[in-house]
């Protein structure tokens, strides 16, 4: 049996290459439809009901997922790449 | 063995330092031993030396290329530093700015800018290049001494290892500590450090000092973070013995690069001495909490040592971080022990236990010859 | 009572107790009543000894002592960080892919025995001790790998004569991985001589070896077996390693494989799960397994191996032992930032340089540039510069991954950016979806269960860490 739920999600809340990546992983089983607002995006999720089910709920898991990495490691991108290069460096000096 | 040395030529020994009080340093060029020593005419070195005769101590034995002092008052030559002494240890000031009730060597006030003078020309002369070892008081309590003593040291080629026992303090002062590195960066420093209790309370309480817990732990994490060696001391007092496994959860968790924890039971000498009954508390007692303490060390990859314990008072699972370490000059061991296999393998006791201090309950008897034997 | 604070900590209940842990590395295994009453500040409610031990590893502090105890935090966070980017140690060369085996689950994705263009070239060999000299410090193991390595000896027996030679001034030491298909005794002789490890697989036992492990030309369990025993009774100096890799074959055999390796005079071993490379993903359905049925053999494994009555260490558990207890980075495979470069190097049969084992595995089967991280025939120096490397690094900081950031297990485990890559296409990967993060907490959940509830696992767990 078939159905059709559509997602909103803001455009302040992620930016757009992020959120096609997201929508990239969808199962290409179901239909998928993305529409663009001023300041939101409308994905239509439709076929088969259990499908549908499962892949909003992969979408928005993968979305959670997305917020919790920027949240919780955003503050320190810039530092830890400079530890890394820091320390490849280092590797090279000692040589 | 009166030994009648005649030194015929002034060669024979080099004076390295004139501004004692009341004697020379010198460097010797010749084996002498127990008995009488001449010294021929140093007119032109020092005029107080008058007198010719100088008495060496019983087994007492010196060697070319080692440092002696001649006290002129007393007529006695001792040893600095020696290669025949289990260990040489340099004094180089008795101000302190911590007040421990157990100190070996209680502080005062008296001028040290000669200690660390001759310190540094005994070093820099000295033949052999084996580890010596710096105390006091606290040696780095004036900053620029022992900056100035390690720029001394640095004008010789030798780069004599260094156990500096201290309490640390300084080191939370980080450019202090910078400028130590720079100045010992091509020297090896074993840095002997003391922490007596798991917080700032019962460590504070030990060591006679508020606020030195802070300044130690501290000073411990700037030269742990520099990779210097640190040997960790904690020397074991009623106040303390029970936090002995507390302790260790502490330099575990604050310092990744300790190299050892050395555990050391308590020498009745200074203050330890007059505060003995209040203080001590029998190795048997404490075997239960080292034993916990050095098993954390130990799987967290800390390697520790038990200091000053007769052999006997050790269980045979801690035996292998025993040390033999009491100095030759100090130890002593009772007649009840002249009948133990062992007695070659342990330090004995402090010449200073002798009498009410020694606590006989620590000796065990097991490991006694019987007559029939 | 002086009042006290708490300081920032991760926790974890297991079943009726609690473990808590920080950046100290520290840890500490409470009851659920001595839990909850530090969540409620309750402290005259602990006995002393618990008060103690929280305080002195910086779980709570008094309030004086506050900035101190931050700095005791972050300092030792700082060098867990920093132990882990040090100078690498491993170094692993493919002389070939050329392999006498059909392992089922093979890893690495083999060549055929007579198949052409799989072999590094002897011209190689001075630009990869070049590089090895350049990015090691005091220290550096040379690991060959394969297919296998022995196929091409000549070329181990000239790479490690001019080693020897360029590292002098290092402390190098050299193993060969091999199913000692083409072992003869001119290479044992050779291994005896020039003082080389060896590292070798063992399923199980010959049922079950062969069944994994299987070659059209030898009987490979008997040849292991015959070869061991000889090495033991005329060259006992040479050191043996062994590990089991874990199908679904070996589910129902814990016993069988432990007495084989007793067998066969073995005093440690290493058992290993299946990982998603080469062959592996395609035959996952045969022979994978879920992390539950994994745990159910290695609980029962690793019970016959501590009831053991004498000497038997099982590497697995005395790996997460010392990450749990010293934060040690000996093992490439757990730790954070990943292990990638700072850990290990791969130098492929092509020349291509890898920054794991696992990378080359993945390249082979998926053909991703970005694993390569430099050549041979190039500038050392080059490698330091290349972005997918510092991509790689900067993400695998485990205290900044979902999932990972507010586990209790967080400075014990590691980051693996190669398998979520492999398994779920991202580095980072979703560590609710990962049978590598299902693995290691059922692990960690079990080690500290173990140790702090069962006087035997206590007692060996502590003679293993005393031990390494």
């Amino acid at each position: 049996m078939n159905e059709q739920q559509n997602l909103q999600i803001d455009k302040s809340d992620i930016d757009e290459i992020n959120f096609r990546k997201l929508v990239y992983w969808i199962d290409e089983s179901c239909n998928v439809e993305v529409t663009e607002e001023k300041s939101f995006w409308v994905i239509s999720f439709s076929g088969d009901v259990a499908l549908v089910e499962r892949e909003i709920s992969k979408f928005n898991k993968a979305l959670n997922d997305f917020f919790l990495r920027k949240k919780v490691s955003d503050e320190t991108a810039q530092l830890r790449e400079k530890i890394i290069i820091s320390a490849l460096n280092r590797v090279a000096s000692d040589a | 063995m009166a030994n009648d040395v005649l030194v015929e030529r002034q060669n024979d020994f080099q004076l390295i330092e004139t501004n004692a009080f009341d004697g020379l340093y010198v460097y010797i060029d010749r084996e002498i031993s127990e008995g009488e020593f001449n010294i021929p005419s140093i007119t032109d070195i020092k005029e107080s030396i008058s007198e010719q005769h100088f008495k060496i101590k019983e087994n007492h034995d010196f060697m070319h290329g080692d440092i002696i002092y001649l006290n002129n008052r007393r007529r006695k030559i001792s040893g600095v530093l020696n290669q025949n002494a289990r260990q040489n240890t340099l004094l180089v000031t008795e101000k302190c700015d911590n007040l421990c009730s157990f100190c070996s060597q209680p502080p005062n006030e008296k001028d040290d800018i000669h200690l660390y003078l001759v310190a540094a020309e005994a070093i820099n002369n000295y033949r052999d290049d084996t580890v010596v070892g710096i105390t006091g008081g606290e040696p780095t309590l004036d900053k620029e001494k022992f900056l100035k003593f390690l720029t001394l040291i640095n004008s010789n080629n030798k780069q004599t290892p260094l156990h500096i026992l201290t309490n640390g303090r300084s080191f939370s002062d980080k450019e202090f500590t910078k400028e130590v590195l720079k100045l010992s960066s091509k020297r090896e420093i074993v840095w002997g450090i003391p922490v007596h209790g798991h917080n700032q309370k019962l460590h504070d309480d030990c060591v006679g000092a508020e606020g030195a817990f802070f300044e130690t732990l501290e000073g411990l994490m700037n030269l742990s973070y520099a990779r210097e060696f640190i040997e960790l001391r904690t020397v074991v007092t009623q106040k303390n013995y029970k936090f002995l496994p507390h302790i260790s959860e502490l330099i575990t968790s604050s310092l990744p690069f300790v190299a050892t924890h050395a555990i050391m039971n308590l020498e009745p000498r200074g203050w330890a001495r007059r505060n003995f009954e209040d203080l001590t508390i029998p190795p048997q007692e404490q075997m239960k909490y080292i034993d916990k303490a050095v098993s954390l060390n130990t799987i967290h990859g800390i390697s520790s040592s038990l200091y000053n314990y007769p052999l006997c008072s050790v269980p045979s699972g801690l035996r292998r971080f025993y040390h033999k370490s009491i100095s030759d000059w100090k130890n002593y061991y009772p007649d009840f022990c002249n009948t133990c296999v062992e007695k070659k393998d342990c330090g004995g006791f402090f010449s200073s236990s002798i009498g009410v201090y020694l606590d006989y309950s620590s000796i065990s008897g097991d490991k006694h010859e019987t007559k029939s034997s | 009572m002086r009042e006290l604070t708490h300081l920032p900590y991760n926790f974890r209940r297991l079943d009726d107790n609690f473990v808590i842990s920080n950046y100290a590395g520290q840890h500490q295994y409470l009851s659920e009543d001595d839990f909850t009453n530090i969540c409620k500040s309750d402290f005259e409610k602990l006995d002393s000894e618990t008060l103690s031990s929280i305080e002195s590893k910086s779980f709570v502090s008094p309030v004086d002592e506050v900035e101190l105890r931050q700095r005791i935090l972050s300092s030792k966070l700082a060098t867990r960080i920093y132990s882990s980017l040090q100078p690498p140690g491993l170094f692993m060369v493919v002389p070939t892919l050329r392999c006498d085996h059909d392992c089922n689950y093979c890893q690495v994705s083999r060549a055929d025995y007579n198949a052409q263009g799989y072999d590094l070239d002897e011209k190689y060999i001075n630009d990869i001790i070049k590089h090895i000299d350049f990015f090691s410090k005091d220290y550096a193991k040379v690991e060959f790998q394969g297919g296998e390595p022995l196929i091409n000896f000549e070329f181990i027996k000239r790479f490690v004569s001019q080693a020897k030679i360029t590292l002098k001034d290092k402390d190098v030491s050299f193993v060969i991985a091999t199913a000692l298909g083409p072992i003869t005794d001119e290479i044992i002789e050779w291994v005896d001589k020039e003082k080389i490890d060896l590292s070798i697989s063992i399923d199980g036992d010959e049922v079950l070896h062969n069944t994994n492990r299987p070659s059209k030309r030898i009987n490979s369990f008997v040849n292991t077996q015959h070869t061991i025993r000889k090495i033991r009774s005329f060259y006992p100096n040479v050191s043996l390693s062994a590990l089991s890799t874990v199908t679904r074959l070996s589910l129902e055999k814990p016993q069988a494989i432990v007495d084989t390796f007793l067998d066969l005079g073995f005093r440690d071993m290493f058992v290993r799960p299946l990982s998603p490379y080469g062959f592996a993903v395609d035959t996952w359905r045969k022979l994978g397994y879920s992390s539950d049925e994994f745990f159910e053999f290695y609980k029962e494994l690793l019970d016959i191996i501590v009831n053991y009555d004498g000497e038997l260490i099982e590497y697995n558990a005395l790996l997460h032992l010392n990450r749990i207890f010293k934060q040690s980075n000996s093992h490439v495979d757990l730790k954070s930032p990943a292990g990638l470069i700072f850990g290990a190097m791969v130098f492929d049969y092509s020349g291509d340089i890898f920054g794991s084992d696992e990378s080359r595995m993945l390249y082979k089967t998926t053909g991703s540039e970005e694993l390569i991280l430099g050549n041979v025939s190039k500038n050392p120096k080059d490698l330091i510069k290349n972005k997918n490397l510092i991509a790689m690094l900067k993400d695998s900081f485990i205290e900044v991954n979902p999932g990972c950031c507010d586990c209790a297990y967080n400075q014990y485990c590691g980051a693996d950016p190669i398998y979520h890559l492999s398994a779920q296409g991202d580095l980072i990967g979703d560590k609710s979806k990962s049978f590598f993060c299902d693995l290691e907490i059922k692990m960690f959940d079990y080690i500290f269960t173990k140790y702090y509830s069962d006087e035997l696992y206590y007692r060996k767990f502590n003679e293993w860490l005393m031990m390494s």
